[in-house]
């Protein structure tokens, strides 16, 4: 039987989490001594098995079409040579003929166009994958939101309350503390000072804990608010940025 | 990340006789020598439950299908790292998935952070919650059969270094408990683990 720190160490590389030290003890080891390598590739398999316990997801048509063309994609480093690597002339030349130095002065025109505009594709390339990765962003956002709002609906606590606001306005609480989920939907709130922002907090028997800062117009789903009986739901005006505490009287209050 | 590097393994004899018996790791061997259709072949035998692999740590089903085109594309381009005497094909590609989904995350995390950093400088700081952490692994614990016929605390132990990359003594902190004895959970639970799936390290 092996060693039980060489064990040790062996399932530690197959698995993971071992200390530097000891990574470079067990790769050492792994280099060296043919038993541990195999005990190695022995704990290194049952972890393939393990994985496939898991049930199997078929990837997308997308992912399918990318990795089926793999193959035939150029490797970088197989390119073949362009114009930048291909290899002096060999032997000496005779003079160039003028021809020659119109050529060149017409290739050294049209790359000089070719990089200008390829810098404008460049350009217009990357604005366009960051729009799409905004527009990803938002739909990414969107569809939590809409899950979390059909979770919310579905939810058989479903609850909601209506609080006026102390300045003016009002906001629609709708809330479940089974899907520890609340919906907020202001109501003609008026817009707070521009060094300073309205703060959602979660009051219960423990204080005032901070939900973050709301907007006068628009709806807000917070989620994994756990919501003990009893508890309410505050708005403050604090400073822009908003407070560690509540820095003012509450100017709405809606009893959970 | 700890754990063998497939580019790591030391080279050695190519085995054939092996590869025979390991059909994942002959289809490696084919792969090295640029054959398409074997490629095919792997994908279409081993891409989905790679993919569940995957998706299991990084938990995002676009960043998974992401994932798993590196690794494909890794395969192709340089399964001449593969050694069949080092271990079977199905556990290189599973050490190579686990390594990709990894960095992956860890690549998502730092930008998640950067953005937390940039965006809510005024939001409290909010310290890492290693025990939610912790609840996180005992569900995929919870979802993995293998794993669940273990005792728990050798399973958790497994689970949170290989799911989430937790390092020995992070999980000894998290569960509370002394590192020596985390380290006998993860060998007596590898161990066991081998055992009931039958791995048979007579190789």
């Amino acid at each position: 039987m092996m060693h039980a720190d060489h064990e040790y160490l062996a399932a530690g590389y197959a698995l993971g989490g071992l200390t530097a030290e000891e990574y470079e003890a067990a790769r050492s080891l792994h280099e060296t001594d043919p038993r541990f390598r195999r005990e190695v590739a022995s704990f290194s398999d049952t972890m393939a098995l393990l994985s496939e316990s898991d049930d199997p997801i078929a990837p997308s048509s997308d992912t399918d079409a990318a990795i089926l063309g793999i193959p035939h994609q150029d490797v970088p480093g197989e390119e073949q040579p362009g114009p930048a690597a291909t290899p002096a002339a060999s032997g000496p030349r005779a003079a160039r003929s003028d021809r020659d130095r119109l050529t060149r002065g017409v290739f050294a025109l049209v790359a000089s166009v070719l990089i200008i505009v390829a810098a404008a594709l460049g350009t217009m390339l990357w604005n366009q994958v960051q729009q799409a990765q905004q527009i990803e962003e938002s739909l990414t956002a969107a569809e939590r939101e809409r899950e979390q709002m059909e979770l919310l609906l579905a939810a058989p606590d479903l609850t909601a309350a209506h609080a006026e606001s102390a300045v003016g306005g009002s906001v629609s609480v709708t809330y479940s503390p089974d899907a520890q989920l609340i919906h907020i939907v202001p109501h003609d709130l008026p817009a707070p000072a521009d060094d300073e922002a309205m703060q959602m907090w979660l009051i219960d028997e423990d204080g005032p804990h901070s939900l973050g800062l709301m907007s006068a117009e628009s709806s807000e789903m917070l989620s994994a608010v756990e919501i003990e009986e009893g508890a309410a739901f505050g708005v403050t005006v604090e400073p822009s940025g908003g407070s560690a505490e509540p820095t003012d009287d509450p100017i709405i209050v809606a009893e959970l | 990340m700890s754990g063998p590097h497939p580019a790591d393994e030391s080279p050695g004899p190519s085995s054939t006789s092996q590869a025979a018996v390991d059909a994942c790791g002959a289809l490696l061997v084919r792969i090295q020598r640029r054959d398409e259709q074997a490629f095919e072949i792997l994908y279409r035998e081993h891409g989905s439950i790679l993919l569940a692999t995957i998706l299991r740590l990084v938990r995002n089903r676009s960043l998974a299908e992401e994932v798993l085109q590196d690794v494909f594309f890794e395969v192709w381009n340089r399964a001449d790292t593969f050694r069949a005497d080092a271990g079977t094909g199905r556990a290189w590609l599973t050490t190579m998935c686990r390594r990709r989904a990894i960095d992956r995350v860890r690549s998502v995390q730092a930008q998640q952070n950067r953005d937390f950093a940039e965006g809510i400088k005024q939001a409290p700081e909010v310290e890492p919650d290693i025990q939610a952490e912790a609840l996180n692994h005992v569900e995929a614990v919870r979802l993995n059969t293998a794993l669940r016929r273990l005792p728990a605390d050798q399973a958790r132990a497994i689970a949170m270094a290989y799911y989430q990359d937790l390092s020995h003594s992070e999980i000894a902190t998290a569960l509370d408990t002394p590192l020596g004895t985390v380290k006998s959970r993860i060998r007596d639970g590898m161990k066991r683990l081998r055992v009931q799936l039958e791995v048979n390290d007579a190789r």
